[in-house]
């Protein structure tokens, strides 16, 4: 939690609550003290305590759909391999943790895949991860060996090439082993 | 000049138009030039990193407004100037009749929610609202109309929020984008009237509409922006023309595409809100 000497409007502490679901649970345990912790305005303090935790969750989730959404156009394999679980494995990665917005979504995508990773390693699409990591960085050209590409058929071997303009435009191909 | 235009648009009565916000995956029926399809609402941010031949095309072929998601008005301190620089190009290369955005903060100097969120209804607010409104209609040299968005919380300030939107539109000089679907979705959750409610906003306000169905999951509705418009929205539509001349109405989908057909008959039940009631 945020901590400094300056008094926080109205607007920024709504942010904080709605961004970390930690914070929530200090609010719904005891309103008064993170006013305290945070150094809330006073004029905006009636407003502050007035929230309703429910409400508050809600419009939370709502958020997190969003990137949910954001996130699946990204890494739509891993998504389906994750199924039904996508969502509260996503709510569970997300409720604590908010990627610097880099506008596209990729930080977001690709902290998610690292989460996958860890928990869930199957269901993590290596071609998106491989993808997404090459859009994240520099460089103009990467190749990646990759034991189970997604084909029409079934998973097969492949080379993922990807390449970027200095424009900014990027291509992607897949040469299929066998 | 803005300000001259504002009030001509406030004036002006002319035959409401009826109209898509242009979306990538709705391009190929854009261009087959759909019956229905009287003008067009184009996203800003949609268009930032490149797209200014299709956008200078759009413009060739349709009245097009300009919709923004992120300049974050209710944000306190300064708006962003790039951003806002970007959003003026496109509004340029569009030449938008108008531009828009929402009545909502999307950031913080701490960090990006990347959605829209409520902003307290203060008079402190609807002051800092109307001059970032007023500061992106001089950057564009166009009129400024402010969307109603949904929202989950119930915030506590000074001022109602009907209050609340005239007052900004007073301050700003600006008009409404009413969204339709937001102001059922919000009536439903708070428990409010919504025909209460449009009868106290200021006659002649409200310039355009935003319509897109609903969904509705554990008692609590939201704005998925992927269903089609149900009779009730259509309903409460034709109550808001009876209300002000709104001189458009824009179809928001912007998931579940229902293909050519789908979108078409979407279209035609805007079309209904032009008979007589």
């Amino acid at each position: 939690m945020l901590n400094t000497t300056a008094t926080v409007d109205f607007t920024t502490v709504l942010a904080r609550l709605l961004r970390d679901g930690a914070a929530r649970d200090a609010y719904r345990a005891n309103a008064t003290a993170l006013a305290e912790v945070w150094r809330v305005r006073e004029d905006d303090l009636d407003a502050f305590l007035a929230f309703d935790p429910g409400e508050l969750e809600t419009q939370a989730a709502v958020l997190l759909r969003k990137r949910l959404d954001q996130v699946a156009r990204l890494i739509p394999r891993t998504l389906a391999a994750l199924d039904e679980g996508a969502w509260p494995v996503f709510r569970d990665y997300a409720r604590a943790h908010w990627p610097d917005d880099d506008g596209a979504g990729y930080a977001d995508a690709c902290d998610f895949c690292m989460a996958i990773r860890q928990g869930r390693p199957a269901a993590l699409c290596m071609a998106e991860w491989n993808r997404l990591r090459f859009l994240r960085g520099p460089r103009l050209a990467a190749i990646h060996l990759t034991a189970a590409l997604p084909s029409p058929s079934r998973p097969r071997r492949a080379l993922q090439l990807l390449f970027r303009r200095r424009n900014g435009a990027w291509r992607e191909f897949l040469v299929y082993a066998g | 000049m803005w300000r001259r235009r504002m009030r001509r648009l406030r004036r002006r009565v002319i035959p409401m138009m009826t109209g898509v916000g242009y979306r990538r995956e709705l391009g190929s029926w854009i261009a087959s030039r759909p019956a229905g399809v009287e003008c067009m609402e184009i996203t800003a941010e949609h268009f930032f990193a490149d797209g200014e031949p299709l956008l200078a095309e759009l413009a060739r072929d349709y009245p097009l407004f300009v919709h923004g998601l992120g300049l974050s008005l209710g944000t306190p301190g300064p708006l962003d100037a790039a951003r806002l620089e970007k959003f003026a190009r496109v509004a340029e290369i569009a030449q938008a009749r108008w531009v828009s955005e929402h009545i909502a903060f999307t950031r913080t100097p701490e960090g990006d929610l990347g959605h829209l969120n409520p902003v307290r209804p203060t008079r402190d607010r609807a002051a800092l609202i109307a001059a970032h409104a007023r500061e992106v209609a001089v950057r564009c040299g166009r009129p400024v109309i402010l969307e109603n968005i949904t929202s989950h919380l119930q915030l506590r300030g000074d001022l109602g929020e009907t209050d609340f939107l005239n007052t900004i539109c007073d301050l700003g000089d600006c008009g409404l984008l009413l969204d339709v679907t937001n102001l059922y979705i919000n009536s439903r959750n708070h428990g409010y009237d919504p025909s209460a409610w449009l009868g106290r906003i200021e006659r002649g306000r409200i310039v355009q509409l935003h319509i897109v169905g609903y969904t509705c999951n554990g008692g609590r509705w939201f704005d998925g922006h992927g269903e089609p418009v149900q009779p009730e929205l259509l309903d409460l539509a034709r109550e808001v023309l009876a209300h002000s001349p709104v001189q458009a109405v824009i179809l928001e989908r912007d998931d579940n595409f229902p293909g050519d057909a789908g979108m078409e008959s979407e279209l035609r039940k805007l079309a209904t809100l032009r008979a007589p009631c």
